[in-house]
């Protein structure tokens, strides 16, 4: 397996849209973190790092999708697998390769937006929530990250061409429309105010409680789904109010391990061209 | 014997077909096995069979000995080298950069013999022309070169002449020839150009239908396609004896059928024929190509 993980990572280094990612990512965070801040500091808005920091985290994912599917397309169309096969490697090691092969440059695209970021830190200072606060955040990235890479091994293993290509690509709009519609559900308020026309002009009327809120039960299921799904953690930490940090975490442990250990299964027993 | 390969009763079965039926074949250590059949026949099923890209629904293989189902079949596959359907090259990469890939996924300690096999293949300068601009036959030979980073004994090679040019074709002709001559490689070959393969192959499995028609040596086919005088007589005896009496080469096909090698006088020939009281029914030179062998063996239109 360290043969073929060194390979891969060969590859990688050679990889151009890899770095095409890497760039854009890096290039973004810098860009949108530098027009941020000074917009801000032209206001005289008070503003900390963290406020837009973590903005980036949604579009992750999407980079995590280019990168994994390109890449793993080519291991199929080029005949690259076929070759890691024939020539002894058993399928298992084939599978954990490329998994932490995505992983790692995941990992990186997430490294790229975590420096460019840094360009605000000369212009409104560092993170005003503390190193360990900080930290945790970042984690919770990584972990997201490797649920990204987890769920878009499995998908390019498993599948072969450029249906396999579009399919993680849009798998990933899958899972942000998701995490939109959970959050849509969780962000309706218990009670509403209905603006009130009257001779005197306009009021605002005694609270209602709002048809729309989810409570009790169903509340905790669209949390929880909020946790479980990658991309309903990059939307909780868009805007650092990430509610459960170490269940998002053991959710990504829990994502990452049943898509690996699936993908393996069924990567194990798949008839191969 | 030695065997590199091995199967017995091998099947592969979909959802609704059949593609490798109880399929039984031996490649012997040092030969060239031509692997011939039409398109669709299983050719490559059994490829990807013994390279553990499929897993067989019936039978068994052995590969140097050792059993698919065991777990030491992987390291049984590290002495061999194969090329399935098209070559496994990263398109974007050099001839170079496509070897020390190899060669990481092999785990080899260095990149000592990278030049030498890119000169066996005559890649050596190629430079920085990445695979995507070579031609059909500088992938296939840098397919090949890739299937022979491992330093392997055994040879896969799926319709390795397929789209290839003539000059082309006699190029991956005399790869493969070096290879198993220079290198003892033994060399498993699957393609449907009879022509190309009877150049090479040493020995010959005919598959059709998932089926192993007939396997045979190059010497057992060459004998079989040899240019004879085919007689249909009454009574193979008094022919037979005739034909020692004038020292002539033959082989008997059947008790009113044989064949005669040598060039006989006919007129000698049927003179001591009816002076024995044996009747010539039927006489005709008898000449087949492999082509037309392999068309006999099964049936309809050769490809």
């Amino acid at each position: 397996m360290t043969n073929l993980l060194r390979a891969n990572l060969f590859r990688l280094r050679r990889d151009l849209n890899f770095w095409c990612c890497f760039g854009t990512v890096l290039a973004c965070s810098a860009g949108f973190m530098f027009f941020w801040c000074r917009e801000d500091l032209a206001l005289g808005l008070e503003t900390s790092l963290e406020q837009y920091y973590f903005r980036m985290t949604l579009s992750l994912g999407m980079f995590d999708a280019i990168v994994s599917a390109l890449f793993l397309n080519v291991e199929y169309s080029e005949g690259a697998i076929r070759n890691k096969l024939a020539v002894g490697h058993t399928r298992r090691s084939v599978y954990w390769a490329h998994f932490l092969t995505i992983l790692a440059a995941s990992l990186l695209i997430a490294l790229a937006w975590l420096l460019g970021g840094c360009v605000g830190i000369p212009m409104v200072g560092a993170w005003s929530f503390g190193v360990g606060a900080w930290a945790f955040h970042v984690l919770i990235v990584m972990a997201a990250s490797a649920s990204f890479a987890a769920i878009f091994t499995f998908l390019g293993m498993l599948t072969t061409g450029r249906a396999a290509t579009v399919g993680i690509v849009l798998v990933y709009f899958a899972l942000l429309l998701g995490a939109a519609y959970v959050d849509n559900i969780l962000s309706e308020p218990e009670f509403m105010s209905n603006f009130l026309t009257t001779v005197d002009g306009t009021a605002i009327g005694a609270p209602e409680p709002n048809p729309y809120y989810v409570s009790g039960a169903a509340r905790a299921f669209y949390e929880f789904l909020q946790d479980l799904l990658p991309t309903g953690q990059t939307r909780q930490l868009q805007t650092v109010s990430v509610l459960h940090p170490v269940r998002a975490l053991l959710c990504d442990a829990g994502v990452t391990a049943v898509f690996t250990l699936g993908g393996l299964a069924l990567f194990g027993r798949k008839d191969l061209k | 014997m030695e065997y590199v390969l091995k199967t017995q009763s091998l099947s592969k079965a979909y959802k609704t077909t059949k593609a490798l039926d109880n399929l039984t074949m031996s490649v012997e250590k040092g030969a060239i096995y031509g692997f011939v059949g039409r398109n669709g026949a299983g050719k490559t099923t059994l490829i990807r069979l013994i390279c553990g890209l499929q897993i067989p629904t019936g039978g068994s293989f052995q590969l140097y000995g050792c059993p698919n189902d065991s777990r030491e079949i992987h390291r049984a596959r590290r002495r061999m080298g194969a090329v399935v359907e098209t070559p496994a090259i990263y398109l974007s990469m050099t001839a170079e950069e496509n070897l020390k890939q190899q060669y990481q996924i092999l785990g080899l300690p260095s990149y000592d013999g990278l030049k030498d096999l890119l000169a066996l293949v005559r890649l050596e300068n190629t430079g920085k022309k990445k695979a995507k601009d070579f031609s059909l036959g500088m992938r296939q030979r840098l397919g090949i070169a890739v299937a022979l980073a491992g330093d392997p004994d055994f040879l896969i090679l799926d319709e390795p002449a397929n789209g290839l040019d003539p000059q082309g074709i006699v190029e991956i002709r005399e790869l493969i020839l070096r290879l198993n001559r220079e290198r003892q490689i033994t060399v498993l070959i699957s393609s449907h150009i009879l022509d190309e393969l009877s150049r090479l192959a040493t020995h010959y499995g005919f598959i059709d239908g998932g089926r192993m028609v007939r396997e045979l040596s190059a010497a057992e086919l060459e004998a079989a396609c040899r240019k004879c005088l085919r007689l249909t007589v009454s009574d193979t005896r008094p022919l037979t004896a005739a034909l020692d009496k004038m020292g002539l080469e033959y082989a008997v096909r059947s008790d009113t059928e044989a064949d005669i090698y040598d060039a006989p006088s006919v007129t000698e020939l049927t003179l001591a024929l009816h002076n024995a009281g044996c009747e010539v029914k039927n006489i005709h030179e008898h000449d087949e190509s492999l082509e037309s062998y392999y068309m006999n063996l099964v049936g309809g239109d050769a490809e």
